[in-house]
């Protein structure tokens, strides 16, 4: 997958690919993971009475299916939070998703996140779940130090740049054997990861994953 | 009751204190009870209170009941001032024996007295407009309100030009409507422009309203600190510390003082400052700024008025507010950026009769005290700075449509017609109020953007709010001061200090110094928004100083004129011992260059190891300066690659390029054009970039972004986002969104104030041109050169290289001078 700006690492011997689509190819096992999509947010606002516009549900959707159509998928496994509200969706928001689940090939896997709800027939919905050699949970504290693991929750952004053009881009972050993934949602943002000597970053800057 | 039976209460009143009333207070009563609304400036200090507040008073003591209903509102800016307010007003009222009762309501006040004043409403009530607009969206206010007869604006200076004014605007359209025998007075300090301040506080519904100007010039006694030795090469980067021993002196010798700095870390220096340079004055002053706690603020107002305190050390914080009647002298540090500012610090001080205000100036460096001369001769000449109002900030009215519509039925049409009789929204246009309509209750035109979406409830032209959670949610998130992320501090008992920027205390790690509120403190941890703090026991440390965001005020432009008129030297301009002090340092630039004026259009040319160098002099202002430059580089690097780096200061601009800059007039001139100012300003600035920014406090206004509020915040937990984000969602999904383009007015009018930058443009167009080649940098040049070292290299490398150019330089004006 060379020239696609994607990075690739190596965790508890299982190789992965770091996609700039902020998400995660893993070859051998022939899993797409990605974490946070917060499917529904601005729904959410709307609910609440705050005007903002819809328009990201459909194009995530869309995103991944655009994943899915170039790597042979056989799980889709979220890393907790792809609904933004355990609250039923309204009606347009779930025909949508009804509509895209229906379509989708690969089998679809979702680790409960905080915002997750408890069921949502047919997705299937559980606390953790393997991928080859790793353990994927939704929040890096609950992920246990001794072994490798995929984690969302964070949405973690790392700065960029010098003294003056400083800007923030969301980033994989590893702290020893534990990965985080950054927010896939389009109406995400997130909060910046201090350093803290343990910790890589794989910033994505302009569709490119880097290593610093 | 005394009051009643007596005629004329106000009379009665100057009698028991032995005062004569001045005339602008009689012109005052009586255009009160001739029905006008208006505007009162007069000085501080004379009895302005007293001007406004007995009028709607001698009302109601004609009245053969004492009035039950609520008659007078007192709009003040600042919620600490509230009762202080109260007090002032209920004094006459006690002296009367009258039984009528003055309250407040602010944000401060506890909820069991707000449940009170939800009962019933006292004579007259002291409130904020952000209260106010919260007050107004209860069912029951239209009834309450009905009789009011009075409402104060004071301290409308401050209001207007900012979106608050605008909310006040607004609020006062409402009451007009509900309130047919309302008058509306606002008390104003000096402005350039106080007919205009009078025609935006009434609008078009109250007639024309009087203007009552006292012209009693109170006098000032203004002393300058001039140094024993001035720089030949200002240089802001140190803070004019030099002068402490002498400012000690003037601590110990005038009296109770506030020594006014122009940013909140300066406060934190010269307080530790003063302390090193006088352990003994440590118990007797004190740091007062805006990122205080509280009870700290008003702990230090106490201790201050009680006596305690010999001076405090103070940013804008204390500009306004308490009448302090115990201070005896005001220090100025560092620039005083506008003339009416420093008029309104200087007046902080010698209130009462037979009492002269004290002002002293404490330049930090040498154009400064070039700044203290054109001001004292600004203030002499009564040439003061003007307030821009504010033209249709449509988040102000997105707020202000929801509120209006809570409890009530409102028709469209009637609601545009009270909206378009404030100032601000006289030229609303259809289409800004049908997207307006829409926002608040569809939440807009492409329906489709908006699912599911209602707010407002809009039927048959007529609107209606009922949603309970999201009333609860929207009055939560009424006003429009916007609050950045601000970390609170605490020490380890819970006890809160107040807060500091989050960019600062990041920076901090756990077991580092650093200094805040005059103590050095430790930092145990930081965990989310939450700073935990102990106090340093080591000693002989040095601690950091928070930098607080803000902080580069720009000089105003009637000053920044003045200093032109300054140097060049007008003789009809008194001679002042500032502008002596300076001699050297003119003589300098006179003989290595010329010096500029506000004549000619000044460049030097200069070559350093940086490349080529061009100063221009344009004496426009810091932000204006900051548009000029990027302009001109933009057009300069057009067409070939080599990039060019501006950096500015109040006086001018630099352009630096490691390449070759053009020389000849006529490129300059093209480069300078006010032609194309628009399309090329867009194209050279991040304008995208600077509107996200700005949309942050849109959004806020326009409740697309929910206040934090202090233990709510979890139940908000769906709801947080950012601006930045949210600007990015409606450019992808509703980039109509006439909310967008406010942002991007505000950037052009705002931060780059478009309306100075064609001025300053026009006016470099008039100018010959007047191209000087350097061989070194000039005195004036030497700061914008300076100034651009600390933009593109670290601080302690540009620190290095300006010290060694400072000693080459001082090096040459001693052979120039000796010659």
């Amino acid at each position: 997958m060379k020239g696609d700006g994607s990075h690739p690492i190596e965790i508890s011997d299982e190789e992965l690919l770091l996609l700039p689509e902020r998400a995660l190819w893993s070859p051998r096992q022939e899993a797409l993971v990605l974490a946070d999509v917060h499917f529904g947010k601005s729904a959410t606002f709307r609910a609440h009475g705050i005007p903002v516009p819809e328009g990201e549900s459909q194009e995530d959707l869309e995103r991944i299916n655009q994943l899915l159509a170039r790597f042979p998928a056989r799980r889709l496994v979220i890393a907790g939070d792809f609904f933004h509200s355990a609250v039923p969706l309204i009606p347009s928001l779930d025909m949508l998703l009804r509509d895209w689940l229906a379509g989708l090939r690969a089998e679809l896997i979702l680790v409960r996140g905080n915002h997750d709800p408890a069921h949502f027939q047919p997705i299937c919905i559980t606390q953790s779940v393997m991928v080859g050699g790793l353990l994927v949970v939704h929040d890096p504290v609950a992920a246990p130090p001794d072994r490798g693991c995929i984690t969302g929750h964070l949405h973690p952004l790392c700065r960029i740049g010098n003294a003056g053009r400083k800007s923030r881009v969301p980033c994989f972050v590893q702290s020893e054997s534990c990965l985080t993934l950054p927010a896939f949602g389009t109406f995400t943002s997130g909060s910046v990861i201090q350093p803290d000597g343990k910790t890589s970053f794989f910033p994505v800057v302009a569709d490119h994953v880097y290593a610093i | 009751m005394g009051g009643k039976d007596s005629i004329d209460p106000i009379a009665s009143l100057f009698a028991k204190r032995d005062w004569k009333p001045h005339q602008f207070q009689r012109d005052t009563w009586q255009a009160y009870a001739q029905g006008h609304s208006g505007l009162l400036h007069a000085p501080t200090g004379l009895g302005k209170t007293l001007a406004v507040w007995m009028g709607p008073v001698a009302e109601a003591f004609l009245e053969n009941d004492e009035p039950k209903t609520c008659r007078v509102l007192w709009l003040t800016p600042l919620r600490a001032l509230a009762q202080n307010t109260v007090d002032s007003l209920s004094a006459p009222l006690v002296e009367l024996g009258s039984g009528l009762e003055v309250g407040s309501r602010t944000g401060d006040t506890s909820a069991y007295r707000r449940a009170k004043l939800r009962d019933k409403l006292p004579f007259a009530l002291v409130t904020t407009p952000e209260s106010l607009s919260l007050m107004l969206t209860y069912e029951d206010s239209r009834q309450k309100f009905s009789d009011l007869r009075c409402i104060v604006i004071d301290e409308w200076h401050e209001l207007m030009g900012s979106k608050r004014g605008v909310q006040t605007e607004l609020c006062l359209a409402r009451l007009r409507r509900w309130a047919p025998k309302l008058r509306i007075w606002g008390v104003s300090a000096t402005l350039g422009n106080l007919r205009e301040a009078r025609d935006v506080l009434l609008g078009t519904g109250s007639g024309r309203g009087v203007l009552i100007d006292c012209d009693e010039r109170r006098p000032i006694e203004v002393t300058t600190m001039v140094p024993v030795s001035v720089d030949r090469f200002p240089w802001g980067g140190h803070l004019g510390l030099g002068m402490i021993k002498r400012v000690v002196e003037a601590l110990r010798n005038g009296g109770s003082t506030l020594v006014f700095t122009n940013t909140r870390s300066q406060t934190e220096i010269w307080h530790q400052a003063l302390l090193d340079e006088d352990p003994s004055l440590q118990e007797k002053i004190a740091v007062h700024h805006g990122s205080l706690a509280r009870e700290d603020r008003l702990e230090t107002e106490r201790r201050l008025m009680n006596g305690e305190l010999l001076a405090v050390v103070c940013t804008s914080s204390l500009d306004l507010g308490l009448d302090f009647s115990c201070i005896d002298q005001v220090i100025q540090v560092g620039s005083p950026k506008g003339v009416a500012r420093l008029l309104q610090r200087a007046g902080r001080s010698g209130h009462g009769p037979e009492r002269v205000p004290r002002l002293c100036c404490v330049p930090t460096n040498a154009l400064e005290l070039l700044e203290f001369a054109a001001a004292r001769d600004a203030i002499e000449a009564g040439e003061i700075e003007s307030r821009r109002p504010l033209s249709r900030p449509l988040d102000v009215l997105v707020q202000h449509v929801t509120s209006c519509t809570i409890g009530e039925k409102i028709a469209e049409d009637d609601l545009l017609q009270e909206v378009r009789s404030t100032h601000a929204f006289r030229s609303l246009t259809a289409t800004e109020w049908a997207w307006v309509v829409d926002f608040v209750s569809e939440g807009g035109t492409a329906l489709k953007a908006y699912p599911q979406y209602r707010k407002v409830l809009r039927k048959d032209g007529i609107l209606h709010f009922v949603d309970k959670r999201m009333i609860q949610l929207h009055r939560m998130n009424i006003g429009t001061i916007a609050s950045d992320v601000a970390i609170s501090l605490r020490m380890a008992n819970g006890r809160s200090l107040g807060t500091v920027e989050e960019g600062f205390i990041r920076k901090i790690k756990s077991g580092q110094a650093f200094y805040f509120s005059g103590r050095l403190l430790e930092l145990v941890r930081l965990h989310q928004l939450v700073a935990t703090v102990k106090p340093c026991g080591k000693t002989k440390i040095r601690g950091d100083i928070p930098v607080w965001s803000g902080g580069k005020m720009p000089l105003s432009t009637e000053l920044a004129h003045a200093v032109a008129r300054r140097l060049e030297g007008e003789s009809s301009l008194p001679s002042r011992p500032e502008a002596n002090a300076v001699g050297e340092l003119l003589e300098l630039q006179r003989r290595w260059s010329e010096i500029p004026t506000g004549k000619v259009l000044q460049v030097e040319h200069a070559r350093s190891r940086q490349g080529e160098h061009l100063f221009f002099y344009t004496f426009a202002g810091r932000s204006v300066n900051e548009g000029l430059g990027a302009l001109m580089a933009h057009r300069l690097s057009e067409g070939n690659s080599q990039s060019i780096q501006v950096s500015q200061n109040d006086y001018g601009f630099c352009l630096t390029s490691c390449g070759i800059l053009p020389m000849e007039e006529q490129s300059l001139r093209r480069a300078a054009s006010s032609e194309n100012l628009l399309p090329d300003l867009l194209s050279c600035l991040n304008t995208h970039e600077l509107a996200r920014a700005t949309f942050r406090e849109v959004a806020r206004v326009a409740g697309l972004i929910q206040q934090m509020q202090p233990g709510k915040r979890r139940g908000m937990k769906n709801l947080q986002t950012s601006s930045g984000l949210l600007f990015e969602v409606f450019e992808r999904y509703d980039s109509g969104n006439l909310l967008l383009e406010q942002a991007r007015r505000e950037v052009l009018e705002g931060s780059l104030e478009l309306a100075r930058l064609r001025d300053a443009l026009q006016s470099m167009e008039s100018k010959p041109l007047r191209l000087i080649e350097m061989d070194r940098l000039s005195p004036l040049a030497f700061p914008l050169w300076a100034e651009r070292l600390n933009f593109v290299i670290s601080s302690e490398d540009a620190a290095t290289m300006i010290a060694e150019m400072l000693k080459n330089l001082e090096k040459e004006a001693e052979q120039t001078l000796a010659t």
